[in-house]
């Protein structure tokens, strides 16, 4: 064997051993890369860390939002389209904070089943256009609803 | 090949910038915060350009033992460390108003992305600690390598884990989920800045290999034959 | 063509792109600069070896 082709392959069996190693470092990892767990799992309190706080996301449920006159106290409900998890939070809400918007909230769960949050993000989509765009396309969506509903 | 290339980058990001600051229209949902993507996109995409770039030179200089491909190495790296730098800072402001935070520790695409700061960082600082600028070549070359595994990680670290980022819009199947006219602004400063990068880039790998061959009759010649 | 300071978020997209800028500079700087150094370095030297050579 060439001195090039014995570089060539210790370098690629180190490759191998380097990406097999990072592959299951992150399968044993793979729970704690997870920077929030989901509306179900949650709810079904699969693989919720015991006393510490984690973090859920989910969409908020339209007209869930309620806020406690005269108080930065709110609660409103998120959801998966499956499951839906109350939230209970005092403070102040990023801008993106809307009806059906992706929300991440830090937090625990209390034992009445609500869970009270310490911080609020709130996540935006990949999708970008202009306003306009966006009526016209909800508009279309309405439509074909409609039509749906009506057949 | 090295003017061409500054001035056609340069004038692709003046481009891409004024349209997208002033002539695109604002998001549906984040108004004109968007507009920092504009510069976001960009020197994130450099940052891990530089990085794939610097890896396959690594990887062709250990095995070919050809001598240009380690200058390319170490005229990447500072490059690369500053826009890894700027595409951190620019996407901390682009969280603060939107998602409410300047960073999230543990979130992986911010992680894995700060980690490549620190392989930049380190590549320079190895290669500092070692005056042999053989032995430096080799061991450092070895790192880039070894740090390679992180570029997939950053790229989909969005789809694997659950993040704050969100997914790609250019890359998704599907083709870019991006209106037309915030688009176009979009690649231009996309494409400008890697021509300007690779303009940058040159201008450095010809000054490390005049550096390391500077006692070879050709360079010799060539300054002298420069003044004469 | 939107107004200057009517931009939501002004701060934070003018920070972002005047940081972008700054950073092109400096590496624009850095690249130039490095070349100019290095070139004048290998000029002395070979300036040096040839005074060298006469005396």
């Amino acid at each position: 064997m060439k001195p090039r082709q014995q570089r060539m392959l210790a370098l690629g069996l180190s490759a191998i051993g380097l990406i097999l190693a990072s592959f299951l470092t992150f399968k044993a990892f793979n729970e704690n890369m997870m920077f929030f767990i989901n509306i179900t799992d949650a709810v079904e309190q699969n693989n919720i860390p015991a006393n510490k706080d984690f973090r859920v996301g989910g969409l908020v449920i339209k007209g869930s939002i309620y806020r406690q006159p005269g108080d930065l106290t709110m609660s409103f409900a998120l959801t998966d389209n499956k499951n839906i998890l109350k939230v209970r939070y005092t403070g102040v809400v990023p801008d993106l904070f809307r009806e059906g918007q992706g929300v991440i909230a830090h937090g625990r769960l209390a034992e009445d089943g609500i869970f009270v949050a310490k911080t609020i993000l709130a996540k935006h989509d990949e999708n970008y256009m202009p306003p306009e765009v966006m009526e016209s396309l909800s508009n279309h969506v309405t439509e074909k609803v409609a039509f749906k509903a009506a057949q | 090949m090295i003017p061409w290339l500054f001035i056609s980058g340069l004038l692709l990001m003046v481009y891409g910038i004024i349209n997208g600051l002033f002539y695109a229209p604002s998001d549906y949902q984040q108004g004109d915060a968007f507009r920092i993507i504009y510069v976001h996109v960009p020197a994130a995409y450099i940052s891990m350009m530089a990085y794939s770039l610097m890896a396959f030179a690594a990887f062709i200089a250990l095995i070919w033992r050809i001598k240009i491909a380690h200058a390319v190495i170490v005229s990447a790296a500072p490059l690369g460390a500053w826009f890894t730098f700027l595409a951190l800072l620019t996407g901390s402001l682009w969280g603060r108003p939107m998602w409410g935070t300047w960073w999230e520790w543990g979130d992986p695409r911010l992680t894995s992305e700060l980690l490549m700061l620190f392989l930049y960082l380190g590549y320079m600082a190895l290669r500092a600690s070692i005056p042999n600028i053989t032995k430096a070549d080799k061991l450092s070359a070895i790192l880039i390598l070894i740090g390679a595994i992180n570029i997939p990680i950053i790229h989909y670290s969005v789809e694997w884990w659950t993040s704050l980022h969100q997914g790609s819009t250019l890359l998704k199947s599907g083709g870019p989920s991006i209106a037309a006219p915030m688009l176009y602004p979009l690649l231009a400063s996309i494409i400008g800045l890697s021509l300007f990068f690779g303009s940058l880039l040159l201008i450095r790998t010809k000054a490390e290999v005049l550096k390391r061959e500077k006692h070879s009759r050709w360079i010799k010649d060539m300054i002298l034959g420069d003044e004469v | 063509m939107i107004e200057f300071f009517a931009m939501d978020y002004a701060y934070y997209v003018y920070i972002s792109f005047l940081s972008f800028i700054t950073v092109v500079i400096i590496c624009t700087n850095n690249a130039f600069k490095h070349h100019k150094i290095t070139l004048d370095r290998i000029k002395n030297t070979i300036h040096q070896m040839s005074d060298d050579n006469e005396t």
